[in-house]
C-alpha cells in the first residue's frame, strides 16, 4: 500500500497523521473484508484503486457505502471475485465520477452489466467491457485491430470517444446472447399484462 | 423390485450403521441439525468407548423436490422485531460470507452462493412507523447495519417507488440480500459427508421409547420419555431399519408436527405439558417470476410493502420474483403445491403496481409454491429439547425465515446437545415449553 507521498522517514510520517488521506492505491494488495476497516475510516477519501485485489469480493463492495460522501474515483479492474451482484451496491456512491469495472472475469455479462451500472450511476463515467467482445471483426478491419491496445487506459477523453475502438463505430445495442429479459418472450399463454 | 436386492440394500445400510468409521475431530459447529428446515430427521448415536459421535441424517426425499429450502426466495435480513432473530441472522451472514472456510472439502471446488448484497427495504405506513423506529433502534444495538429513511429520502434514492402512504422506511446496508439456497444445501451435505455423517433415504415411521415416572418437588407427577430406537422405512418397501440412537433432532420442516406426534408429543390431557402439541404446520406460499422491461434497476433491494407484498430482482434481464403472504382467511390448501395464478392477479399484482408504477406492465413467466414450517403460536423458531421427551431436540417452526437462520440455529442445537445450554445466542425464549406456559416470542416482521 503506497501513500500519495514518497520516501518518507518515520519522523516526517508522524507529522502527517493530521493530513487527511485523499487517495489510496491498493492495487494487487491482499486486502480482505476485515482489512477494509482501515480504508473505510478515511472519511475524506476521494480516489481508491482496488485493481487486481484477489480477496475483494461482492461482500466487500457491500461495505463501500461508507465512503459515499467523499469518493469520486474507484477502480475495481481485474478483481477476480467481483460479480455484477456486488456492483449493484455501488449505487450508494452518488459522488462517484469515474468507475473502472473492466476485466472482471466473474461478471457473467459484461456488456449488459455496464449498461445497468451506467443507468444506476448517471453522473459517473464507467469504464468497462471491451466493446468488441462478442462482435465479429470483418477481414478488412483485422489489420487495424491489431494496433489497438487491449488494456483500457483511465479515460482522459469524453466517454463516447474513450470507448470507441477500431472496427466498432457505434456502441452496440444491448442484445447479448442468452440474456433472458431482452430477447423476445415466447408466448407462454398466461397473459401479457396491462393493468386496467 | 427383487427381494434379494432389497435384502442386500437393507443389510448394506445395517453394516454402514454398525461399522466403526473414523471418528475424527468432533466439531460442534458442524452438527447436521443445521441443515435448513426440510423433510429430514437427524439421529445421533453416542459411542462412549471411541469418544466419537456417529450421525445419521434421514431424508424422505433426497431430491428435495418439496423441501422448503430449495423453493425459498433465498433472502437474508437482520430486520426483525426480536433481538434473538437479529443475532441469529447476523451470525448466519458471517457464516455465508466465509462459507468456503467453514465448509471446505479437500479437492472440491469452492462454493459460489451467488450472494446479492442489495439489502432489504421495509416500508411502513403511518400506523407502523413508531414500531419500525423501535425495531431499527434495537437492530442497530445488536450490530445490524440498518438505516431509517423518510419518504423524501426514499423517493430520491429509489425514484421508481410511489411513496404514497409510506411514512417511514428501513433499509439494510450490509449483510442483507439474497443467495442461492441450493448451493448452501449442497455445500452442507458435501461437507457433512466428508466428515463421515451418514445420509439415508427413508421415512421415520416410529419411535421406540422408554418412560420413567417422576415426581417434581411440588408433588406433580411427570412422565419422562427417552427415545431409544427409530424405525426408518425404506422407499418402495415395507421393510424398515431400526436405528438405535441417543438423541433425535427434529428438523423436519413443514412436517415436524407429524414427527413430534410420532414421538408422543401432545399425547396427553389438554392443558398439561404432556398434552401440548408442537404447533408447527405446513403453510403453502406462492412465488411468482415476472418480466418487466421498465422495472427497477440494478440498485433495487428486496422491497416489502406495508401490505405484505414483496419483490426482488432476479438476474440481469429485468426479471423479478415476489409474492405476498395470504391472510388467515385466504390460506390455501397445503395438500399440494399447485400454483394459484388468480392469487397473483387479485392480491399480489395490484399491491406491487401501486407501490412500483412500472409494474403496471409486466408478464408472468413462471411460478412455484413451497411450504413455510409455520409456527401457529408466535411465528418463530422452536429450538432446544422437549421438556418431557428429553432426548428430542427441535430445530423447526421458522415460518419463512428458517433458511437465513439455519447456520446459527445449527450451532445453537449443537451447544445444547454438547453443553446442555445455549452459549453464544440465548434462545431460551424459543424453547418448546413456551407453548405450555403461553409465553409468546412473537416475531412481527414476517414476510
Amino acid at each position: 500500500m503506497r501513500a500519495n507521498e514518497q520516501g518518507l522517514s518515520s519522523l516526517e510520517f508522524r507529522k502527517l497523521q493530521e493530513v487527511p488521506v485523499e487517495a489510496v492505491d491498493a492495487s494487487g494488495c491482499a486486502i480482505n473484508y476485515q482489512g477494509l476497516d482501515n480504508l473505510l475510516a478515511l472519511k475524506e477519501l476521494q480516489s481508491l484503486s482496488l485493481r487486481r485485489c484477489p480477496h475483494v469480493d461482492d461482500w466487500c463492495l457491500g461495505r463501500l457505502y461508507q465512503l459515499a460522501d467523499s469518493l469520486q474515483e474507484l477502480s475495481l479492474a481485474g478483481c477476480p471475485r467481483i460479480s455484477e451482484r456486488g456492483l449493484a451496491c455501488l449505487h450508494h456512491l452518488q459522488n462517484l465520477r469515474r468507475l473502472d469495472i473492466s476485466d472482471l472475469p466473474a461478471v457473467s455479462n459484461p456488456g449488459l452489466t455496464q449498461i445497468l451500472v451506467e443507468e444506476m450511476l448517471p453522473h459517473c463515467e464507467v469504464l468497462g467491457a471491451d466493446w468488441a467482445q462478442g462482435l465479429k471483426v470483418g477481414p478488412e478491419e483485422q489489420s487495424r485491430d491489431a494496433a489497438s491496445s487491449p488494456i483500457p487506459a483511465w479515460p482522459s477523453a469524453p466517454p463516447h470517444q474513450a470507448r470507441s475502438l477500431p472496427g466498432c463505430a457505434e456502441r452496440p445495442t444491448a442484445h447479448p446472447s442468452g440474456s433472458v429479459g431482452l430477447t423476445q418472450l415466447g408466448g407462454s399463454g398466461w397473459g401479457e399484462g396491462r393493468r386496467a | 423390485m427383487e427381494r434379494r436386492y432389497w435384502d442386500g440394500k437393507v443389510s448394506e445400510i445395517k453394516k454402514k450403521i454398525q461399522s466403526i468409521f473414523p471418528g475424527g475431530a468432533w466439531n460442534p459447529l458442524y452438527d447436521t441439525s443445521h441443515l435448513p428446515p426440510e423433510r429430514s430427521d437427524v439421529v445421533i448415536r453416542l459411542e462412549k468407548q471411541q469418544g466419537a459421535i456417529r450421525v445419521l441424517v434421514v431424508e424422505r426425499d433426497h431430491t428435495y423436490a418439496r423441501a422448503s429450502t430449495v423453493l425459498s426466495v433465498g433472502g437474508i435480513r437482520q430486520q426483525f422485531s426480536l433481538p434473538q432473530n437479529v443475532q441469529l441472522s447476523l451470525f448466519s451472514a458471517e457464516f455465508l460470507r466465509n462459507i468456503n472456510e467453514y465448509l471446505a472439502v479437500v479437492d472440491d471446488p469452492p462454493l459460489d452462493l451467488q450472494f446479492n448484497p442489495s439489502g432489504y427495504l421495509l416500508l411502513a405506513s403511518e400506523e407502523g412507523a413508531a414500531i419500525m423506529e423501535r425495531n431499527v433502534k434495537m437492530q442497530r444495538q445488536e450490530g445490524a447495519k440498518v438505516c431509517l429513511m423518510s419518504p423524501e429520502q426514499l423517493q430520491k434514492k429509489f425514484p421508481w417507488i410511489n411513496t404514497e402512504g409510506v411514512a417511514l422506511a428501513s433499509y439494510g446496508l450490509e449483510n442483507e440480500g439474497w443467495f442461492d439456497p441450493w448451493c448452501l444445501l449442497q455445500g452442507l451435505r458435501r461437507k457433512l459427508q466428508s466428515m463421515g455423517v451418514l445420509f439415508c433415504q427413508g421415512e421415520v415411521t416410529r419411535f421406540i421409547s422408554s418412560s420413567s415416572h417422576m415426581e417434581t418437588a411440588s408433588g406433580e407427577q411427570l412422565t419422562l420419555k427417552r427415545i431409544h430406537e427409530v424405525h426408518v422405512k425404506m422407499d418402495h418397501s415395507q421393510e424398515f431399519q431400526p436405528v438405535e440412537c441417543a438423541i433425535v433432532v427434529n428438523a423436519a420442516g413443514a412436517w415436524s408436527g407429524q414427527i413430534a406426534e410420532l414421538a408422543g408429543v401432545g399425547n396427553g390431557p389438554p392443558g398439561t405439558m404432556q398434552g401440548t402439541k408442537l404447533p408447527v404446520e405446513p403453510r403453502k406460499r406462492y412465488v411468482y417470476l415476472w418480466h418487466c422491461p421498465q422495472g427497477p434497476g440494478l440498485e433495487a433491494p428486496l422491497v416489502a410493502d406495508p401490505s405484505g407484498a414483496y419483490f426482488r430482482r432476479e438476474g440481469l434481464g429485468n426479471n423479478y420474483v415476489g409474492s405476498c403472504s395470504p391472510t388467515e382467511e385466504e390460506e390455501p390448501d397445503p395438500g399440494n403445491l399447485e400454483v394459484d395464478y388468480d392469487f397473483f392477479q387479485e392480491k399480489v399484482w395490484p399491491r406491487l403496481a401501486q407501490r412500483v408504477p412500472a409494474f403496471e406492465t409486466l408478464k408472468v413467466r413462471s411460478a412455484w409454491a413451497g411450504y413455510y414450517d409455520y409456527n401457529t403460536f408466535d411465528q418463530n423458531g422452536v429450538v432446544g429439547p422437549h421438556p418431557l421427551v428429553i432426548n428430542m431436540y427441535f430445530a423447526t417452526g421458522f415460518s419463512g425465515h428458517g433458511l437465513q437462520q439455519a447456520p446459527a440455529v445449527g450451532r445453537a442445537v449443537a451447544e445444547m446437545v454438547l453443553e446442555g445450554h445455549f452459549q453464544t445466542i440465548n434462545l431460551s425464549p424459543f424453547l418448546f415449553s413456551r407453548f405450555y406456559f403461553g409465553e409468546k416470542a412473537q416475531e412481527h416482521c414476517i414476510l
